[in-house]
């Protein structure tokens, strides 16, 4: 992956009636991240993605995007280029699934064959089958699905970057979990540049490549998901990581296929998968009341060994 | 042929209305025997001094021009103060919307005669003030109700401002600016009766002229039209908000 920064922000402010809600902040989101930015409510988040779209105007600093200012730039053009994903959706409720996807490439002209193929890949992509959902009014889909619609339209004009404020913010666990799961595998697939803003640290270590952590509109800590688990900047970060989870935490964050042993004599009688977290290995430990694990493959041969003092050591990446 | 007439069932009820109103229109002079009834004694029992079909006729050229401009000022309005550089003029126009309501028909009318005289002017004018209320009151709700995840979708997937004004805000809202309309055009078709107390050619010529002579029957024959104007119109709108509604899905 190019480490082209995508997005830089230079010592931008936004002032709202004399209080700066975004103060100061200097970044940098290479291409192909997913930069998630997280902290309290009303500590700047939702303004700093707004700034990025021109949906609110820099009071101070700099923002460019692929190496161009975008205070020179036409504000519908770049919105036009960035997918935009919100909470509660903001999907349009006279429309059907498949008008909602194409608004950006209708904005962009795209022939309607293009655009119809892009609907139908799309749906596909997210796992709404076109013949059951393109059809459809925003009204009659669930929480989840509408929510893969609004991913969808955001993805729709093929941009390079997207924002996403919140986007699984008010689902139930169970479809977030999952919702989480697809970004990942979506994005693996299409490398795009993702800013995404949370409230949830646990979201926001799954998914990111980096984090931001912000408090009162600046911003405290920049770093991957470990080191900001390692290494937390102040007490803020170490409350917001939550001082007593933060081992199982950053047990959830390493795959079993990277602390296994070779296997030696007869297997263990319980088994977890080599792309399970160290969190689910030792949880099955805790369930099972045994010290260690047979480690299969995806095809279910066993592989190795999960001893549990594989867990202790070797833990600081 | 069984399709064509389901589909005409829907507009069962504005078709009776119309015809009904027809009926009496152009056979209001049949029911002589049942007038003498309420009016005995040798006198004429059917207002004679225009026909029925002209004072409709004139009632609704009335109606239709005084409805055309408060609806299309009200909306205006209502636009113009939904805008993020008409906010300004928001607090105002609502103010107005509000208090409008409670100014009584004939006082506006009693205002518009020292200004503009007799006729059908000022009874068009004193329409016009009166049925802007609702559909300005009907236009800023609907535009206020539209959903902000969904203008802020609409803002950040770059629609132009005119795009989302005509393509996700007024489709949004027209459901309640309709019922707005609906109101003003039912209003405008009863209050502009009134016209005939300063001089406008309506309906309510011959309920002015029974109250003037009393004579009941003329009364009954103004008021009946005027009802059945009303209630052909209005059941043509609840008509067409069905269809609104139905096309939008919900
Ligand atoms: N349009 C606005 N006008 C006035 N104040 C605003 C506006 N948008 C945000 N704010 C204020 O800026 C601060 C940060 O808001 P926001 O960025 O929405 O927070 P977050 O998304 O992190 O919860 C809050 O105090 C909020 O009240
Ligand atoms: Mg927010």
């Amino acid at each position: 992956m190019s480490a082209r920064p995508m997005i830089e922000l230079d010592n931008v402010s936004r002032l709202f009636e004399g209080v700066a809600a975004v103060d100061g902040i200097s970044l940098r989101i290479d291409s192909g991240e997913i930069c998630v930015i997280v902290g309290t409510s009303g500590c700047g988040k939702s303004t700093t993605l707004r700034l990025l779209n021109k949906l609110i105007d820099c009071s101070s600093g700099d923002i460019r995007i692929d190496g161009q200012a975008i205070a020179q730039l036409d504000a519908q053009r770049l919105r036009r280029r960035m997918g935009y994903a919100i909470q509660n959706t903001g999907l349009f409720p006279h429309w059907t699934v498949a008008r909602n996807i194409s608004v950006v490439p209708r904005l962009l002209n795209w022939p309607t064959e293009r655009i119809e193929a892009r609907v139908h890949e799309l749906l596909e992509l997210l796992g709404l089958p076109h013949a059951d959902f393109a059809h459809k009014f925003p009204s009659q889909l669930s929480g989840g699905q509408a929510q893969r619609v609004g991913v969808a339209r955001a993805l729709a004009g093929d941009p390079d970057i997207l924002l996403m404020d919140e986007p699984f913010g008010a689902l139930d666990p169970i479809t977030r979990d999952s919702l989480q799961n697809e970004l990942l595998r979506i994005q693996s697939r299409i490398h795009k540049t993702i800013v995404f803003v949370t409230h949830d640290i646990d979201e926001a270590l799954k998914l990111a490549t980096r984090i931001v952590v912000m408090d009162q509109g600046r911003i405290v800590q920049h770093d991957t998901p470990v080191n900001l688990l390692n290494h937390p900047a102040n007490a803020f970060v170490e409350s917001l990581l939550g001082q007593g989870e933060r081992g199982l935490k950053r047990a959830s964050l390493q795959r079993v296929a990277e602390r296994m042993l070779p296997l030696q004599g007869t297997p263990p009688a319980f088994s977890v998968a080599a792309q399970d977290s160290l969190r689910q290995a030792l949880s099955l430990m805790l369930w099972h009341r045994v010290g260690e694990l047979c480690v299969r493959d995806n095809e279910g041969r066993a592989v190795g060994l999960l001893p549990i003092s594989a867990l202790l050591h070797g833990a600081t990446a | 042929m069984t399709a064509g007439l389901s589909g005409l069932r829907p507009w069962l009820a504005p078709l009776a209305w119309s015809l009904l109103l027809l009926a009496a229109v152009l056979g209001m002079a049949e029911l002589e025997a049942l007038f003498r009834q309420i009016q005995p004694g040798t006198g004429a029992v059917i207002y004679q001094r225009d026909s029925f079909a002209q004072l409709l006729l004139n009632h609704l050229l009335i109606v239709g021009v005084a409805a055309l401009v408060s609806v299309s000022l009200g909306v205006a309005a209502g636009i113009l103060a939904t805008r993020a550089w008409g906010r300004d003029f928001l607090p105002l126009v609502s103010q107005v919307a509000s208090i409008g309501q409670t100014f009584p028909p004939v006082a506006v009318l009693a205002l518009a005669v020292p200004l503009l005289g007799f006729g059908s002017l000022p009874t068009i004018v004193a329409l016009v003030l009166y049925g802007l209320l609702p559909v300005l009151r009907n236009t800023l709700a609907g535009l206020q109700g539209v959903p902000p995840a969904v203008l802020e979708a609409a803002q950040g997937m770059g629609m132009a401002p005119r795009q989302v004004l005509f393509e996700v805000e007024l489709p949004l809202a027209a459901a309640v600016i309709f019922a707005g309309i609906r109101t003003t055009v039912t209003v405008t078709i009863a209050t502009a009766a009134i016209g005939s107390t300063i001089g406008a050619s309506t309906l309510g010529d011959p309920v002015i002229a029974g109250l003037v002579n009393g004579n009941t029957a003329y009364v009954l024959q103004g008021a009946l039209l005027i009802g059945l104007l009303a209630v052909s119109v209005d059941s043509g709108f609840e008509r067409l908000q069905q269809l609104i509604a139905e096309r939008q899905g919900l």
